[in-house]
This record gives C-alpha cells, sequence and structure tokens, in this order.
C-alpha cells in the first residue's frame, strides 16, 4: 500500500489493496475458495465505502504506483499479482472503477486481472490485458491507455528506428491521401465558406439514416444495429444460418481447427511451412491448455501432432520434447493441481499417467527435473507412478532429488528408487548414493538388503535379555547368515557373554555361529569345547558351553 | 521534447532490416520514452523548489532569510539536476491541470489545491508557457533568474512574459541559459495525445493510413523471414479504435470510401490487406458479432493474404518432385507466415486457419479432405479479398471497378457463397463507392455513398459536367437504384479517386 495521508487516499489505497490481494488468491486457489471468496467480499466493501464518501474511483498510473490526484495510494512491487505492473506495462496510464460496479462485474475484473498474460518475448497463446479488457467492455471499469501512434504523436515526434519510420510512414499516408492530422481550429470551422460540404451532407444522411424508421425488414438487412432482429426475421434466415455456423466459435474450437491446419500444412511438405513453426505452435498451444487446466485438449493437441508427421517422424517428436520439459511437466502438474479436488486418487492418477505415456519415455527427465517444485503431494503420486513404470530411465535422473532440500521428497524419491527391488537400476543408484554418504539412501539400502533386521536381531542375540526375543533372533539370523553377523556375534564365544543361557539357546547360538562362518566357526568352537572347567564361579555355564560346543562341533562333522 | 532537428527516418523495411535480432511485436514501454511518464520525486521536487523560489522571490527581498533558504535550496536542486549524465536541459511545460517536467507528468489535483495549482496560475499571470533551463547553473545564475521575476508585477500576461525574457537575456550569463516561452511557443509541447478530436473524415483517413503502415511493416518483416507480427499490439489497437468509431456514419462511410481507392503501386498487397480487414469487419457487423469476435475477424482478415507477398519472389514451388495444386500454395506461404508470428491469442489462432482456409472456400481441393469446411470468418475474408482483388486488378485481368467486381461475385454462385456476398452487398450497396456512374443527366461521377441503408440510393460526387468540363465547384447527386450507367475505370479519364475523399 502507497504512503497516502488523505481520508481519500487512504480509503483508495484499502480498496485497491483489496483489488490487488483478491487477484493474487484468485491465480493461486480455486476461485470459490474462501480465500478468494473473502477477498473479493473485502474489495467490494472497500469499493462501495469509497464510492459512498467520493464518488467513482479513479487514479493514475505511474511506473511506481497508483495516484489519487498527487497522493501515492498504491505502490508498486515487482510480485505476481501486482496491479502496478499489470497496468503500467500495458500502457494503461489511468483507472476508474465507477460506482454501483455490481459484484458480477467485479468478479469479471478480477477473472481478467488474474488470467495468465504473455510475458516478455515469450509465445503468447493469450490475448494481452488491454485485448481481453477491451473484449469484455466492462461498463462499471474504465481505463485510458497510451497511444504511441495518436495523431499528436505521429504529428510531431522526431523519433528514429522503426517507430520512428512507422511514424513517418503513416503522416506520409495521411497526407497522400489529403488528411490532416491537425484538429481544425474553430476560427478555421468558422471560416468555412458557404454551400455544399460532403461531409455535411454525409453525416446528415447517415444521421438520418441511424434515426430512420425501417418499416420494411427487408432494409434491417443493411443496419448493424438491426442485425439481431433481421435474421430473427423470415427474411434474415438465410444470414442466420451463418451465425449458427458460428456457434462452434469457442476457445477450444480455434485451437483445434488451427492446430488441424498446421498438422495438414506440414503433411503435405511445402517448404513455406517451417517444421520447427509448426512444432513451436503445437507445443505452444498445448502447454497454454496446460496452464488452463485443459488437460484433455493439451492431450488432443498431441494427438494431432503425431498425425502432423506425414511419416516423416518429425514434428510429433519436436512437440513430445517441448512438452516433456521441466516447463511442459510443471505446466501439468499445474492443471493436475487445479483438477486434484475433483477427482478420486485413482482418475487423478489415470488422466496423468495416460497423458504422460502419450509423451512416452521423454518426459521421464523433464518429470524427474519438475519434481522437486511439485507442492500437490497426490500430483507427485502421479508422477511417481509414471517414473516408477520407466525406472530403468528415470533412476539416474531421480539421484539429484535423493539430496532435495525438502526430506518429504527426498523420501519419497528414495523410496521410488527402492520400489523395484535389490535388481533393479534403483538399487544400484541407491547404493551409488549410499557410497556418497546420503543418509535416506543408505537407509533403504540397509531396509532392502535386510541389514537393519540383521543387526538389529544380531544385537538381540548379544543384548536381549528375554530368551524368547533371542531364540527368535537366532532363528531369524539362521535363515540368512552372513559373516558379518559371526563377525559381530563371535565374540560372545569367550568370556561370560553366554553364562546363564540353556542347553538349547547355546546349541542354537553355536549352530548359528557356524552357519554364518564356517570355518572361522571350526576353531572357534573347538576352543570352547577345551575351555578349562572353573572350579567355583560359573562351573555349570562354563561346563554347558562345552557340552553345546562339542554337540555343534559334531553336528558340523556329520553336516561336512 | 528537444530543440533538436529530427532526423531522417528510414523506410519501414530498411529500418526493420536494421533491427536484427530484435524483438517481434512485443514492445513494452519504457519509462524514459512514454509521454505519459509520471515525474519523479526528484522532478517534482526541483519544480515545488522552482515554484516556492519565485512565489518568495516576489514577496520578499532576497537577503531575507526564508528567500536565501529557498534559493538555495532551488539553486542546488537544479545545479545537480543539471550536471547528470544525459540531461541535456529541463523543460518545466505548463499545460491545461499539469506541469510537464522533462516530458513527465504532475497533476493538479481534482480536489483541494495543491503548489501545482499555485504555480500554473502565476504561470497563466505571467504568460509563461514553459521555462527551459539549459547549461550550467550556479548559486548566482539562480539567484538572478528571481532577480528577473521579482522585476515583474503584474498587468498584460505577454508584455509580462516579454520583459522578463529581455531580463532574462541581460541578467542571466553563459554558462547558464535559459528560455522562456509563451504559451503559444509551448503548446505543441503541452499536447500529450493530441488529434483524438480530428473531424470523423480526418479519423478515417488518420486510421486507415495507420493499418496501412502497419501492413507494410508485416510485410517487410516477412519478406526478411520474421515474424509478420510487427508492432502487433498497435494493429490490435488500431482496429479497436476501428471499431469503436465505426458506429459513427460519417466514419464509416469515410473509411469504406477508402478502401475504394485504387492500391498504392509500391505495396498494393499492404492496401489489399487494410482492406480485407475493414471490409470484413463491415460484414460482420451485419452479422451482429460482438465486438471481441468482430476485432479477431479484422485481425484475421489483416494477416490472410501473407502468402502472396512472398510468391512476388517465387514463381513456381515444387517439393519432393511433386507439384502442389497451385492454388494452395500462396495461403500455405501465409500458414507460413502466420506460424513464424509469437501472437497466438484467440485473433491469433483464427488467423493461422483463416490463411489456409481462404482459398479453400473458393477451391476446395482434394488434398485439403478431412479438414473441416472453412470457418465462417474465412468466408467472409475470402469475398472481401476476392472483392478488392477484382476491384483493383490481377495480373491476369485488369481491374473492374467496384460495381462490376460486386457483380462478378453474384454473378458465380458456384465459386462464391451467395450468402456471404448478400453480406458485402448489403454493406456497399448495389454501386458501391468508388463507382465511376454517368448520370441520365450526362454528368460524371464518382459513387461516395454506395446507398445500402436506402434502397440502393448512391450518392455521387461530380466530376464532370454534362457539357464534358471538369466540375469546379462541389457537385454531390443523389442517384437512385436504375439510374445512370456503370463505367469502367479505364474508361474515366479524370482523377476520380481525388473526387471520392472529398
Amino acid at each position: 500500500m502507497g504512503g497516502a495521508v488523505s481520508e481519500r487516499g487512504k480509503l483508495a489505497g484499502v480498496a485497491f489493496g483489496h483489488l490487488q490481494r483478491t487477484v493474487r488468491f484468485y491465480r493461486l486457489y480455486p476461485h470459490e475458495h474462501p480465500f478468494c471468496v473473502d477477498a473479493k467480499a473485502d474489495t467490494f466493501a472497500a469499493l462501495g465505502e469509497f464510492h459512498r464518501e467520493h464518488g467513482p474511483l479513479e487514479v493514475e498510473v505511474g511506473f511506481d504506483g497508483f495516484y489519487l490526484d498527487e497522493e501515492l495510494v498504491l505502490a508498486g512491487d515487482d510480485t505476481s499479482g501486482a496491479l502496478v505492473g499489470l497496468f503500467y506495462y500495458e500502457a494503461i496510464r489511468e483507472l476508474l472503477i465507477d460506482i454501483g460496479i455490481p459484484e458480477e462485474e467485479l468478479t469479471r475484473l478480477v477473472e481478467i486481472l488474474s488470467a495468465p498474460y504473455p510475458e516478455g518475448n515469450k509465445d503468447a497463446f493469450a490475448d494481452d490485458l488491454t485485448t481481453a479488457l477491451w473484449r469484455e467492455d466492462l461498463q462499471y471499469f474504465g481505463y485510458q491507455t497510451h497511444d504511441p501512434l495518436a495523431a499528436g504523436i505521429v504529428r510531431d515526434s522526431n523519433q528514429g528506428g522503426v517507430m520512428g519510420a512507422l511514424l513517418a510512414r503513416i503522416r506520409g499516408l495521411v497526407d497522400s491521401l489529403g488528411g490532416s492530422l491537425e484538429a481544425p481550429k474553430p476560427e478555421e470551422e468558422e471560416r468555412k465558406p458557404e454551400g455544399l460540404d460532403s461531409d455535411a451532407f454525409l453525416a446528415e444522411l447517415a444521421e438520418a439514416e441511424a434515426q430512420g424508421e425501417l418499416d420494411d425488414k427487408a432494409d434491417w438487412a443493411t443496419h448493424p444495429d438491426k442485425a439481431i432482429h433481421y435474421m430473427e426475421s423470415e427474411k434474415g434466415r438465410e444470414r442466420k444460418r451463418l451465425v449458427d455456423e458460428m456457434g462452434k466459435l469457442e476457445a477450444d474450437d480455434e485451437v483445434n481447427r488451427a492446430a488441424e491446419v498446421v498438422a495438414w500444412s506440414v503433411n503435405v511438405s511445402h517448404p513455406g511451412v517451417r517444421v520447427e513453426d509448426a512444432a513451436r505452435f503445437l507445443s505452444g498451444s498445448a502447454l497454454y491448455a496446460l496452464s488452463n487446466g485443459d488437460l484433455e485438449q493439451a492431450t488432443r493437441l498431441v494427438g494431432v501432432a503425431s498425425q502432423a508427421d506425414g511419416g516423416r517422424g518429425v514434428v510429433a517428436p519436436l512437440v513430445a520434447t517441448r512438452l516433456s520439459s521441466a516447463e511442459g511437466i510443471q505446466a501439468l502438474a499445474k492443471t493436475l493441481t487445479k483438477r486434484a479436488g475433483r477427482l478420486t486418487n485413482k482418475q487423478l492418477t489415470q488422466l496423468g499417467v495416460s497423458y504422460l505415456n502419450d509423451l512416452d519415455q521423454r518426459a521421464v527427465e523433464g518429470t524427474c527435473a519438475a519434481y522437486g517444485e511439485v507442492e500437490d503431494a497426490r500430483v507427485r503420486k502421479v508422477l511417481r507412478e509414471y517414473l516408477s513404470s520407466n525406472l530403468d530411465l528415470s533412476a539416474a535422473s531421480l539421484a539429484p532429488l535423493a539430496r532435495h532440500p525438502d526430506s518429504v521428497i527426498a523420501n519419497e524419491a528414495v523410496e521410488l528408487l527402492g520400489s523395484h527391488g535389490k535388481d533393479s537400476a534403483g538399487f544400484q543408484t541407491l547404493l551409488s548414493l549410499s557410497k556418497q554418504q546420503v543418509g535416506l539412501a543408505t537407509n533403504k539400502v540397509l531396509e532392502m538388503t535386510g541389514e537393519r533386521e540383521r543387526r538389529k536381531r544380531s544385537k538381540a542375540v548379544r543384548e536381549s535379555a528375554e530368551r524368547g526375543t533371542r531364540m527368535n533372533a537366532i532363528a531369524g539370523l539362521a535363515d540368512n547368515p552372513s559373516k558379518r553377523t559371526y563377525k559381530e556375534l563371535g565374540d560372545l564365544l569367550e568370556g561370560e557373554a553366554l553364562f546363564g543361557r540353556d542347553a538349547e539357546e547355546l546349541s542354537a547360538t553355536f549352530y548359528l555361529l557356524y552357519l554364518c562362518d564356517p570355518e572361522r566357526a571350526g576353531p572357534a568352537l573347538s576352543k570352547v569345547a577345551q575351555r578349562k572347567v572353573p572350579m567355583l564361579r560359573g562351573r555349570a555355564d562354563v561346563q554347558r558351553l562345552k557340552d553345546a560346543a562339542s554337540e555343534c562341533l559334531q553336528r558340523m562333522r556329520g553336516t561336512q | 521534447m528537444s530543440y533538436e532537428e529530427p532526423e531522417e527516418p528510414l523506410d519501414l523495411a530498411a529500418a526493420l532490416a536494421a533491427t536484427e535480432g530484435a524483438k517481434d511485436g512485443f514492445e513494452t514501454v519504457e519509462e524514459d520514452e512514454s509521454p505519459f511518464r509520471r515525474a519523479s520525486e526528484e522532478e517534482r521536487a526541483l519544480v515545488n523548489s522552482l515554484n516556492s523560489a519565485c512565489r518568495v522571490a516576489r514577496l520578499h527581498d532576497l537577503r531575507n532569510k526564508v528567500a536565501q533558504k529557498t534559493l538555495n535550496d532551488f539553486a542546488a536542486k537544479l545545479s545537480e539536476f543539471l550536471s547528470k549524465p544525459r540531461v541535456k536541459e529541463i523543460m518545466v511545460v505548463n499545460a491545461e491541470g499539469r506541469i510537464l517536467v522533462r516530458g513527465a507528468t504532475i497533476k493538479q489535483r481534482r480536489h483541494g489545491r495543491s503548489w501545482v495549482n499555485d504555480w500554473l496560475e502565476l504561470m497563466a499571470k505571467l504568460g509563461i508557457g514553459a521555462l527551459v533551463f539549459r547549461g550550467r547553473w550556479d548559486l548566482r545564475s539562480s539567484t538572478a533568474l528571481l532577480e528577473c521575476f521579482r522585476a515583474v508585477k503584474g498587468g498584460d500576461p505577454e508584455a509580462s512574459r516579454e520583459r522578463i525574457a529581455e531580463a532574462a537575456e541581460e541578467k542571466i550569463k553563459e554558462p547558464a541559459l535559459l528560455k522562456v516561452l509563451s504559451l503559444e511557443e509551448a503548446a505543441d509541447y503541452a499536447e500529450e495525445s493530441a488529434g483524438e478530436d480530428l473531424p470523423p473524415t480526418q479519423q478515417a483517413i488518420f486510421y486507415y493510413a495507420r493499418l496501412v503502415a502497419l501492413a507494410e511493416g508485416s510485410l517487410a518483416a516477412i519478406r526478411i523471414g520474421r515474424s509478420p507480427d510487427f508492432q502487433v499490439r498497435h494493429v490490435r489497437s488500431s482496429l479497436m479504435r476501428v471499431l469503436e468509431n465505426i458506429r459513427a456514419g460519417l466514419f464509416e462511410v469515410r473509411l469504406l470510401a477508402l478502401t475504394a481507392l485504387p492500391h498504392e503501386r509500391a505495396e498494393p498487397e499492404a492496401n489489399h490487406l487494410a482492406n480485407a480487414a475493414i471490409l470484413s469487419i463491415a460484414m460482420g457487423r451485419l452479422l451482429g458479432l460482438r465486438r471481441g469476435y468482430l476485432i479477431d475477424l479484422g485481425f484475421a482478415a489483416f494477416y490472410h493474404d501473407l502468402g502472396r507477398a512472398l510468391l512476388g519472389q517465387q514463381a513456381l514451388f515444387q517439393h519432393g518432385g511433386q507439384e502442389l495444386d497451385q492454388s494452395e500454395l500462396p495461403s500455405l506461404w501465409g500458414v507460413g507466415c502466420t506460424l513464424r508470428a509469437r501472437s497466438f491469442g484467440s485473433g491469433g489462432l483464427i488467423r493461422v486457419a483463416v490463411a489456409q482456409e481462404v482459398e479453400r472456400v473458393l477451391r476446395p481441393s482434394a488434398t485439403s479432405a478431412g479438414l473441416r469446411q472453412p470457418h465462417v470468418f474465412s468466408k467472409i475474408v475470402s469475398i472481401a479479398s476476392t472483392f478488392d482483388r477484382l476491384c483493383n486488378g490481377t495480373p491476369w485481368q485488369p481491374p473492374l471497378g467496384p460495381s462490376h467486381a460486386l457483380e462478378a461475385l453474384e454473378a458465380d454462385h458456384a465459386t462464391y457463397p451467395a450468402d456471404v456476398v448478400k453480406l458485402l452487398r448489403d454493406v456497399l450497396g448495389p454501386r458501391p463507392r468508388g463507382t465511376v456512374l454517368a448520370l441520365d443527366s450526362g454528368e460524371v461521377g464518382v459513387v461516395i455513398d454506395g446507398g445500402a441503408r436506402r434502397g440502393g440510393t448512391a450518392v455521387v460526387r461530380v466530376f464532370q459536367l454534362a457539357s464534358g468540363a471538369p466540375a469546379t465547384r462541389l457537385i454531390v447527386r443523389e442517384v437512385p437504384a436504375g439510374h445512370g450507367s456503370v463505367l469502367a475505370p479505364a474508361e474515366v479519364q479524370l482523377d476520380w479517386p481525388r473526387a471520392l475523399l472529398k
């Protein structure tokens, strides 16, 4: 908000501040979201308050803010949805919000202001703001634009460059047509000679035509103001058919029609139609459809592109490559986010994965690159589904995500890498990450290899006070014997660690050690079998150890 | 704003070619170039301090403490501002309700009073339209300036200004320079966007010229392989202004009359594109289309025939050993051009389709089987375009003139969709503007309004009397349908196009 000091300025600042906030919310949330609804209500109320106190709200748009008379009421900033920049760079220099603006018109205004507009030198698949406002022809919202080609500027400019050449050319043409860029001064008007003036004559005729009663409906055919009435009459039926043909003039129809023409033009291999232009158009259209949440339309356009090849396989790959880029996948993610609220998880997944599958495996890298930016967990799940079905390709591209600062993202990447088991490329990536000290990857590897469980059991055998727990752990370890287990449990054979354990447990423990490392277990158990029995403390325990070791050695021999 | 002589402008094609790598059509408003730039805080502070210093100087002796303070403040600000790089001069223009400083606006309050009102009143009283500061200013020259203002107490504004100017010449010494402009001299600098109050006929000429010049720019751009979106925002804004003005009867009459002029020899395609756009819009209005659709229609028509501009350079195209249907070639070059564009809003999308479909409306071909039926816009543009070509002639056919061109369209139902041709006739009338008529009285004249809305009663500007002598005074006749006979353009020796616009 600006630094307004007057009551009027403050009220204007509040109203525009609310409007700006509403536009931002409309860009971020579904329009029925409470944030949007409340912000719009606040704007409506603030405008009403200004109107009641001070009449129409009219401000100048400067590059640094909105000014009410000389007061800055809304300062500009560079953030998305900032009104000042939005208007200023569209050459809009004055704004008016009139008394009595209905809520529906305010809604429409906010919708227009919050729509995506072309940025900088990018391809534009939407009208610019000025055109969008002009099209809508709002009744309570007025604006003045700066026209660099206005007659006064054309007349006086001494600019150079392209603009200067254009202005000079307009000047030259006006001159050659006998026109003038100077408004006649009142005294010149008065000095006009008496007599016939064709301008006045034609103006009178035109006025009479406009005001005349048209009894014959055939005459309506030539009057734009009567066009609708004419077409409703019997005589206008033929013309009505033309208008009915226009019924299909919906936005997506235009893009489909254009896309089909482009695809056809590529198919006939005409040298005037450059393949890269066609691909740029088709992919740009699809991206724009995605940015509007229209996944079906984007899918259709991908389909059109695939038919544009004429068997040469040129356009479709170019289109798919662009849509498969991080930019393309981010647009898809935005679309899915918008749709997520109205679909079940299954439907959402089906929708997203089917689109990605149409792009083939090209989208793997872009999906991985975009993944970290996707906020919606349900949408990330859709992307994971696709990546999972292409894990051999995606594993290497997923590696950076395992280091993502957001632990949720990193965890999801690691889980995905491990999802296809130890024989997969994902597991190899995990091993590599583990070697690079990526903690999450290491944990996953431990989990996948059973190492974590093994360590847990090994610890239980060593330290648990519960016989049952120890016996279960021994049984589990025996299922996957490993030298590491021997290394961890071998020490038990020395000292008093196994004192107090019964013969059955000792037998099981020793046999486990044999299974884990027969070469080292033999000499170690022999040593136990030959252990000296003490006279007093531990006599029974040592004897049990010796017996169990001897039994185990016998068993070992039998096995060998 | 500057006193410097204007540079000689390049022609459009040369200017475009000199901007290799420049942005195509996505021009934004540069702060420093916009006449609507709001004055910066620094500029406002400078003019405010000038105002204070002048007022205080007129009330107090310059040795007074208050006067000294304001004088020092002003002198420091002026000196600092003029020493900035690229600041050659500071022009303070006093306009209606606003001050323009270096072209940027300081607006007067609509509610309440401010120093801006005070300054404007003082300047009006002294007859001063603008002050121009140049060179290097210090405290001594600033003091001299204020002494000039002190010396004049009132009376006739023009006399006051002259006295101030004389005193300034005498007291202010180089390197400080001051120019004191009268209200009249400053008037040119005080206008921000003059010209919108042109009368309808002049407006029609102006917007027609804008469209033709912009079309020339687009054609020049595509010929050097660039996007056709040359100043595309201005194309749209020109079409918007045409649509806003076309409801005014005289504007419409004059604008349509301009489409009846022979094409410029240097760049006939530019006239053709502008004409097709205007005629299409006029036809679209009879379908009751909303203005959003009308601008798309005009936009598509404006770019509908870019292919022909390139065909001038390439006579025959073959590709892959297969010769394409000759009739499709220009349209496909046109599609290629529209695809090079960067602007695909709804007008931009429909122009891609229209570029290909305009020829298909007239000559359906087997190769385009499978495509949708041509859009209504394509039909309208196609008829408007054909009419304009027939009027002006083609390499294989001499100009027919508007009346015969319309008859040719009406006679061939198989080629030209009758419902759309009827639409054109309802815009133009049976004897369209530009038709040269031999009246029953023996006079010869040009139709300046086809009388579409008056049962075909044409308005004719007579340029040749029954005696064969040229008409020396303005004679306008209403000629009911069925009267007079149409002459072919070749039969007319006089300069009828001039008569058309008068």
